[in-house]
C-alpha cells in the first residue's frame, strides 16, 4: 500500500509518515481524549491502540466526568506508556492496530439522563470495515464528529486502506462543495441533515462515487436531490449505533435483515432489537430476553414483513440532526439555575434538523433576560447540540393526573 | 417584512454570540453572509414559522433572504 496524505484539515495536512513518527516517539497518551482536532484525535487514538492501552473518546465539549472513574477525570491528563511499541513502517503499525487488546470507550445518550459509556474492542469496531485494493484510491470526506461511532468507523476505513480524508465536519456549504472538487473526494458518510444543507444542487460533483446516509431517518425525496448533486454516486443508507456499530445497509430508504443476522436481529412490537452477542459492553443497555432494546421504531413497507424503514424512536431520546439528546439531561442542567422552578425539554419537528430542541421553563419569579442567562450557563455545561434553540417562559408545565410533568411520548 | 426578518436573524446571531446586523438585503446569503450553520437555520425556521405560520424550509433549504420572502409570498 502507498501511504501519502492522511488527514487534510483546512490548510493543515498530516501524512502517514507523520503518524508513524508520532507513534514511534510517543511515551505517553491521553486516555480521555476529546476530539479537539481530527489530526490530534487520530494520532492519540492510534498511539493508544497500537500500545493496547484503553482509551475513552468523546465530544470536544464533553464533561470530564463522562469519562468515568476508570480513567483520569481530566481530559487533559496524560498517561505514561509502559514499554512503548515501535514500528518499522506503517504496514506494521496497522497490523498492530488490528491485533490490539485496547478497550475503546465511546459515549451516547443514555435513557437515564446520563451519558452512556459503551466499550468496544477493535474486533467490534472493525466489523464493518471494507478493506481491499479496490478502495486504495478512495478519498474520504469526514462529515462526522471524529469521536462519535460513525466518525471513528470512517477513520478506520481511511487508515486501513491507506486513504486520505478531508475534514468537512462543522464546515459551511461553500467550503464543503469546494473541498469535494478540490480534493476529488470520492466517499462521504454523513447524516441526512448534512446532505440537505448541501442542496440545492447548483452543479454536479462527479468525483463522489459513494454517498452514505445514517444517523437519522431519511426520506426518498432527499435521494432524488442527492442524485443531482452526486450523479456518479451509489447512494446507500446505513443503520448503525454507538452500541452495535454498523448493522444494516440498504440501497434505498428500506432495510431488510440480512440472512446471516436473521437470528440476531428481530423486530418486536415495531421496534428493532439486537442480540446481546452483537453489542459492545454497554453497562446500561436494556434487554428483552437476550435482545437489546434499541428504541428505534420501524414500519414495514409493502405487503411483506421483509422490508422496513425507520420512523423514529420509542423512548425519550430526541434525534437532533443525527445527534442523540436525552431531554432529562438538559432539564437537569436547566434546573441547576437558582431562578428556575421547573423545565420541560422536548423535540419539535423541524425541516432542517428533523427535530429542534425546545424548552418550556417556569421561573421562580419574573426575571429580565432569563433566556439569555440560561443560554450562557448551559453553554458551560452542555455540548452545543444539547442547548435548546427555543425557550418559552411559561407559568406552569402540563401535568398528568398524578401531578407528574407530562412528557409527550411521540416518535421523534 | 425585511425588518421583521432582520429582527429574527439578529436574535439568532445574539444567541450565538455574534454582533447584530444593521441591515440585510434580498441577496443576503444565509450561510455564507450570515454564517448560519444547521442549528442556526433550524432556529430560523422555528422563529419564522412562529411569526408567519409558514414553514419556509419544508420543501428545500432557502439560500438567500429573497428565497424566504418568495416563500412567504411577499
Amino acid at each position: 500500500m502507498k501511504f501519502g496524505k492522511l488527514i487534510i484539515d483546512g490548510e493543515t495536512c498530516a501524512t502517514y509518515s507523520d503518524l508513524l513518527e508520532f507513534v514511534n516517539s510517543a511515551v505517553s497518551y491521553r486516555p480521555a481524549m476529546p476530539a479537539e482536532s481530527p489530526i490530534s484525535f487520530i494520532f492519540n487514538l492510534v498511539t493508544a491502540i497500537a500500545n493496547s492501552c484503553s482509551v475513552a473518546v468523546s465530544d470536544a465539549l464533553s464533561s470530564p466526568s463522562q469519562f468515568g472513574p476508570a480513567l483520569p477525570n481530566s481530559a487533559a491528563a496524560s498517561r505514561r506508556i509502559n514499554n512503548p511499541a515501535r514500528f518499522k513502517n506503517t504496514d506494521e503499525l496497522l497490523r498492530a492496530l488490528k491485533l490490539s487488546k485496547s478497550k475503546i470507550a465511546l459515549f451516547t445518550s443514555g435513557s437515564s439522563g446520563k451519558a452512556k459509556r459503551v466499550e468496544h474492542s477493535m474486533g467490534t469496531l472493525l466489523r464493518g470495515l471494507k478493506e481491499s485494493e479496490a478502495h486504495s484510491n478512495d478519498v474520504w470526506g469526514l462529515a462526522y464528529e471524529p469521536s462519535h461511532m460513525a466518525g471513528v468507523q470512517v477513520l478506520f476505513q481511511v487508515l486501513f486502506n491507506g486513504n486520505a480524508a478531508v475534514n468537512l465536519f462543522g464546515k459551511n456549504r461553500k467550503f464543503i462543495l469546494g473541498a469535494i472538487d478540490a480534493h476529488k473526494i470520492s466517499h462521504i458518510s454523513a447524516t441526512p441533515t448534512f446532505y440537505r444543507l448541501l442542496l440545492p444542487a447548483d452543479k454536479p460533483h462527479p468525483s463522489v462515487t459513494r454517498a452514505t446516509l445514517g444517523g437519522e431517518a431519511s426520506i426518498p425525496a432527499l435521494y432524488l436531490q442527492m442524485r443531482k448533486l452526486f450523479p456518479n454516486a451509489k447512494i446507500t443508507n446505513i443503520y448503525a449505533s454507538t452500541e452495535f456499530g454498523t448493522l444494516l445497509v440498504s440501497d434505498g430508504s428500506a432495510f431488510r435483515i440480512p440472512q446471516n443476522l436473521k437470528k440476531l436481529i428481530r423486530i418486536k412490537n415495531g421496534e428493532l432489537q439486537v442480540h446481546r452477542s452483537l453489542c459492545g459492553s454497554a453497562l446500561q443497555c436494556r434487554f428483552d430476553e437476550e435482545f437489546a432494546i434499541t428504541g428505534d421504531m420501524v414500519e414495514f413497507t409493502g405487503s411483506g414483513k421483509e422490508e422496513f424503514h425507520f420512523v423514529g424512536r420509542s423512548c425519550n431520546i430526541i434525534n437532533i440532526g443525527g445527534f442523540n439528546v436525552n431531554p432529562e439531561e438538559v432539564e437537569e442542567a436547566i434546573a441547576l439555575e437558582p431562578f428556575v422552578r421547573a423545565a420541560l425539554v422536548y423535540g419539535r419537528k423541524n425541516s432542517v434538523l428533523g427535530n429542534v430542541l425546545c424548552a418550556d421553563v417556569v421561573l421562580d419569579s419574573p426575571l429580565q433576560n432569563a433566556e439569555e442567562k440560561l443560554r450562557k450557563s448551559l453553554a458551560q455545561r452542555l455540548q452545543q447540540y444539547k442547548i435548546p434553540r427555543k425557550f418559552n417562559i411559561v407559568e406552569k408545565l402540563p401535568t398528568s393526573s398524578t401531578c407528574k410533568i407530562k412528557r409527550q411520548r411521540t416518535y421523534c | 417584512m425585511l425588518k421583521e426578518l432582520l429582527d429574527i436573524i439578529n436574535s439568532i446571531r445574539k444567541n450565538s454570540g455574534k454582533q447584530p446586523l444593521e441591515n440585510i438585503s434580498e441577496t443576503t446569503n444565509l450561510r455564507e453572509d450570515l454564517g448560519f450553520d444547521s442549528f442556526d437555520l433550524a432556529e430560523l425556521e422555528v422563529n419564522i414559522e412562529d411569526r408567519f405560520g409558514i414553514d419556509v424550509f419544508e420543501k428545500d433549504i432557502p439560500i438567500s433572504v429573497s428565497d424566504i420572502l418568495k416563500k412567504l409570498g411577499r
